[in-house]
Parts: C-alpha cells; structure tokens; sequence
C-alpha cells in the first residue's frame, strides 16, 4: 500500500478542557480528494489546522508529506510550506496588496522567479482562475465572493504545490458562482495533479469533487468512504445531513437526489 | 530533479525530470529543438536564468519547437519559453492538447503585461496636483464634518432625550480620567525641567526672581494647552480614528446607515462634546502639575519656597491667561475631534489604509493645533500682560 501523503494518529485536541478531537485516525492518499464534513463546532478546521502545523495536538501525531507537523524547524517549515496551497473561508487576501501582489507574495517570499519574468507567471496564473487581467491591479476589498475565492486559488497554486487544503471552498457564493467555482477546482486539480483537502458543508461540492468524505462526529472520524458508501452509513448526524438539507441549507434541490445521480454516473465523468 | 547545464545533447535521459532544450539538424536543412523533462516551477526554479539563456540560443536557430515530450508544463515553464520566442508563439510548435491552455493564455496576455507594468506611474505634476486637491478636499470636508455637527447639535438640544449620554461621558472618561496619570507626569517633569534650565540662565543676569513670572506665563498661556493637546492627538485622536476606521472595515458604518442613523450625530457629536468637556480639564490638570514640577525645581534650583512661588504668580499671572489656556483646551479638543473622525470616515476597508490613516490623523492633528496655537499667540498677544 502506498504511504499516506497525509497521516492523522491518534490526534486528541484540547482547548482548556474542551475535548475536540479523541483518537482521531485520519489517512489521505496522493492523487486523492478527501471532503471533511461534520456539524458546526466538531472540529473540522480545527483538524484542518493542525494538518498546517497552526495547532499543536495535546497527543498523537501528524504527519503531511512525509513531515511530522509537531516537530517541523522554521527553516524546514518554509519548505514545507512550498509544497502545500491553502484557501481559507474568507479568502484571507492580503488587503493593502493588489490581485496581483497577493498571487506574487508567494514567489517574491520563496525567491523563486526573477522579477523580471514574474509578470507572466501571475498574470498566467490568474487567467487559470478565471481572474481578468484587468482585476489584477484591483485591492481585495473591491473585488465580489466569487473573485476573491478565485485570487485565493491563484495564490495557492502559484507554487505549483502537491497538496491543496479549502476551507469551505464555496461558502458564501450563490449557486452559479458556487458552481463555477467547483468546476474550477476539478480542472485545476487535473492540470495540477493535485492531491486536495476540503471542509465542506455543500453536499453539491461533496458529490462534484470529492473521491472520498470524512465524517467527523463524536470528536473522532466516524467513516471515512466514498460519497456513495457514506450516505448508506448508520448514523443520525449522517442521515441528518443528507436527508434534511433542506431547512439546515435552503438549498434548491434535495442533495440526496444529487448524490444519487452522481452514483449513477461513471467515475470518469464525475471527475 | 539535477543541476546539470542542459543546452548539451550529451547524456539525456527523456524520461527524467530534468528540464532538458536539445536541437537537432532536421531532413530539410531546418533545426528542430526538442524539449524534455519537467518544466513547472517547482522543477526549474533553481536554474530559470540558465534554461532561459539555453532557450534564446536555441530560439536563435530554432525553426521548429517540439514540446511533445515535456512531461510536466506550468505558467512559469512556457513563460521561460515565451521570453525565449519574444513573446510569440513560433510558427510551427508542437504541444500535448492538455498543456495547450498556458500557451493560449500567454498569447492573451501580450498587450496586457505592458499595461500592467504602466500601471500606478504617475508623474510629480500629478502627484502634486493630486496632493493639492487631497489637501482641499480635506479642507473642504472637514468643513462639511464641522457643519453637519454643529446642526445636529443644535437638533439635540430641542430633543435633550436623544443626546447620547452613554457616548458622550464614554469620551469624557476615555480622553480625560484615563489620559490624567500621563499628563500630570508629563507635565510636572516639564515644569521641573523649564525651572532648572531658566533658573541657570536668570541667576547669570541675577533676575532669579523672574523665574516665576516666566513659569507662569509659560506654562498657563502656551505650554499647559499644547502638552495637553499633543497628547491627547496622539493617543485619543488615533483611538477614535482607529474606532470609526474599524467600524467602516467590519460594516459597522452602513449598517448605522441602513438603520437609517446619522454617522455625524452617533460618532462625531459623541466625541466632539466629549473633547470639548475632557480637554480643558485637562489642560487645567496639565497646568497644576506643570506649576508644582516648577515649585519643585525652583526649590531645588534657587532656594524659593513653594508657598512664596505660589502666592509669586498669584501676584503676577492674571487669572486670564488660565482661561485663555483652559479655552485653547476646549478649541484644541473640537480640533482634534473632528480631523481624527474625518479621516476615520476616509478609511477604506483593507489594513493598510487603516495604519495610514491613523498616522494620517495624528500628524494633521497636530499640525493644525500648533498653527491655531500660534495664530492665537499672536492674536491675543495682549490679553492678559
């Protein structure tokens, strides 16, 4: 079996005395789109943190490609961190830098790229997002959801990373941009060969994206299997999640429909 | 991934990872270059002059460019090959259909770079034509701020239950009980210090005596408003511009606007009644702690005894010099006020216009109380001699 890009050990995550996470095993395999789903305040980005190494574990470890995070240098962790693209919920755009600033930060800081060619490299970068050249002078705050999320994608892969992490890749978006949005991360993710992690609570992101869903419950990863064995699993937060939508999402479809549908098409095509 | 010169034909391994630019003479006379390995980033980052300088030589000869066998390709390999082919796509390329996209988005861009690189240079006419239209629309603006006050102000006080107390005594308590310890200390270490350096130079011309008219007036008429105003430009000016900078960047402003509130009467009445109150008590404060730091260095200075310095500028200060200075206060707070929330208003929802507002704030601020200080000295010069 090949080794896990991504290796979650008996985690256990404490807040004071809160309990966030208890022997929490988690593997994630190269090549591979894992979807993290949960309810609100299980835990989620919090896992999501302590695979970037912004959380320490109280016990267990992590591991993501092939570096423990607990024991990671400063130098090391730069280099480390070369090798994986995030974006947050809210973007996290730098707001006193330009669009075009904020995809170059990651080159500039890396010292990768001469200045003088670096114009192609971003500029190239923001049209794979779907970013107008004419945006990339633009600041954050003048730029709609849908655009930032797509900044942020830029600055992410920039690097060409190995690993992408998403936190909530289309909360906040309306269903077109949040379709857009989706169907930019399945081709980007081929042209990248990218090996993606996402929280998410859209069932429509789930079954457009993901090969595999985690479901954490009960401070622990309940079950970790393709969409289609997931929502066959004995659970009341899973059977909530996938049959209920309507009055947690105000969604417009009923999303077990849409997991259905996803079934039923080949593998090929959901990709 | 090697570091090896790759321009050579020598030892070349197609399936490798190393960026590899090979040119071959073709059957007809032409020359064919052939690239191989992994041209993304993360591969050549370490030798992109080196690959760049290898592709200008073979683009030099090249009539053919065979990318067939790249295996991997990214934004920052095809723009090494497109400064390589001077920014055009050469006439007969070859390309795998999935790396065809960066080529097609290079292509787009030509004119774009161009524009991109003018962007945001402007020169000195501009600049200074944009500073001087900044400085009068600052002006005017904060006439317009001033104004919109003083109206609502007057709305107010026909509907004394709309005056917002909380607000208003929240300001007094920030600008005044708060900003009491570092004033009294600044303004008795002043005092101490005006005294010994005067007292030397009196006691050279043996009018000792004189130290306490020149303490009096010194610290009374000017230096009592001024300390008080610096400070509190620099410490409550920037809170406020800070507070209602926050509030544009969190939405706070138009959700006051969407509930149909009024920005002046919610934020700026507040603070300028609460200046207005806080300030010359204050000063006042300033004033007393200034004259006993001054009583303190004249004992040690010259012998004087704090009683006969004290009843020495009784004697010759006129009580109207204290409330020219208690006044200044009261002038020197509205000042402050309304520069600090003005630029608080013209913060723009991103940290950098935060940070540069607030220096903004605080630099105009004392900028305008040392010139309304000194138009005031020389207007008033002989009040109270």
């Amino acid at each position: 079996m090949a080794i896990p890009i991504i290796a979650v050990t008996r985690l256990e995550t404490r807040f004071d005395d809160a309990v966030i996470h208890r022997d929490l095993n988690l593997e994630v395999q190269r090549g591979e789109t894992l979807a993290i789903i949960g309810s609100s305040g299980s835990g989620k980005t919090t896992l999501l943190k302590l695979m970037l190494g912004l959380l320490k574990p109280a016990c267990g470890t992590v591991r993501v490609l092939d570096s423990d995070m607990s024991a990671l240098t400063a130098a090391s962790r730069r280099r480390w961190a070369t090798r994986c693209g995030v974006v947050f919920q809210g973007g996290a755009l730098f707001s006193a830098l330009s669009v075009f600033d904020n995809v170059a930060l990651p080159v500039r800081e890396a010292r990768w790229w001469p200045e003088e060619l670096l114009d192609e490299l971003v500029l190239v970068t923001l049209r794979t997002t779907g970013i107008n050249i004419k945006d990339a002078r633009k600041l954050p705050a003048e730029l709609s959801g849908g655009m930032v999320k797509r900044v942020a994608l830029a600055r992410a892969l920039v690097l060409k990373p190995d690993l992408l992490f998403m936190d909530e890749p289309t909360a906040g978006l309306d269903p077109e941009q949040s379709h857009a949005v989706v169907a930019l991360i399945a081709r980007l993710r081929k042209v990248f060969k990218l090996t993606v992690v996402m929280v998410t609570h859209d069932v429509g992101t789930l079954s457009a994206l993901a090969d595999r869903v985690a479901v954490l419950a009960e401070q622990r990863i309940i079950v970790a299997a393709p969409l289609t064995e997931v929502v066959r699993f004995p659970h009341p937060f899973i059977q909530h999640f996938f049959e209920e939508p309507l009055e947690r999402d105000a969604a417009p479809e009923r999303p077990l429909a849409q997991v259905r549908a996803a079934e039923t098409r080949p593998a090929s095509e959901r990709a | 991934m090697g570091a090896q010169t790759s321009c050579q034909t020598a030892a070349i391994n197609p399936d490798g990872d190393l960026a590899l630019v090979v040119s071959h003479a073709d059957a007809d006379g032409g020359s064919r270059v052939t690239l191989y390995g992994r041209w993304d980033i993360r591969a050549i980052h370490e030798r992109s002059c080196e690959l760049l300088s290898c592709l200008r030589s073979a683009a030099t000869h090249a009539t053919r460019w065979d990318l067939t066998q790249v295996r991997d390709i990214d934004a920052a390999g095809a723009t090494l090959m497109w400064h390589a082919w001077n920014r055009r796509r050469p006439r007969q390329l070859s390309v795998r259909t999935e790396d065809t996209w960066v080529f097609e988005n290079l292509a787009q861009l030509a004119s774009a770079v161009q524009d991109i690189s003018q962007l945001g240079r402007t020169g000195m006419v501009a600049r200074f034509r944009r500073t001087a239209v900044d400085i009068l629309s600052t002006s005017v603006d904060l006439l317009g701020l001033l104004g919109a006050a003083a109206i609502d102000c007057l709305v107010l006080l026909r509907c004394l239950t709309d005056i917002p107390r909380g607000e208003i005594t929240a300001t007094i308590f920030r600008t005044g009980a708060q900003a009491l310890a570092i004033s009294g200390l600044v303004g008795f270490l002043i005092g101490i210090v005006l005294c010994y350096l005067s007292g030397q130079q009196l006691r050279e011309i043996g009018a000792e005596s004189y130290i306490v008219n020149l303490t009096g007036f010194a610290v009374l008429r000017e230096l009592g408003p001024i300390l008080a105003a610096i400070l509190n430009a620099g410490r409550s000016g920037s809170a406020m511009t800070a507070q209602i900078g926050v509030m544009r960047v969190t939405g706070e402003l138009e959700a006051l606007s969407v509930l149909g509130i009024s920005h002046v009467r919610r934020l700026v009445v507040p603070k300028l009644i609460g200046q207005v109150v806080a300030l010359p008590l204050v000063v006042a404060w300033t004033d007393l702690t200034a004259i006993v730091g001054a009583m303190a260095g004249a004992r040690l200075q010259m012998g004087i005894a704090p009683g006969d310095f004290l009843r020495g500028i009784i004697q010759v200060v006129p009580l109207s010099n204290v409330l020219f200075g208690v006044g200044k206060g009261a002038l020197f707070g509205v000042t402050v006020a309304l520069i600090s929330c003005h630029f608080g208003f013209r913060i723009k929802p991103d940290s950098e216009s935060l940070a540069a507002g607030t220096t903004r704030a605080v630099v105009t601020g004392l900028t305008a109380v040392l010139i309304i200080d000194a138009v005031l000295a020389v207007a008033f010069s002989h009040l109270g001699m």
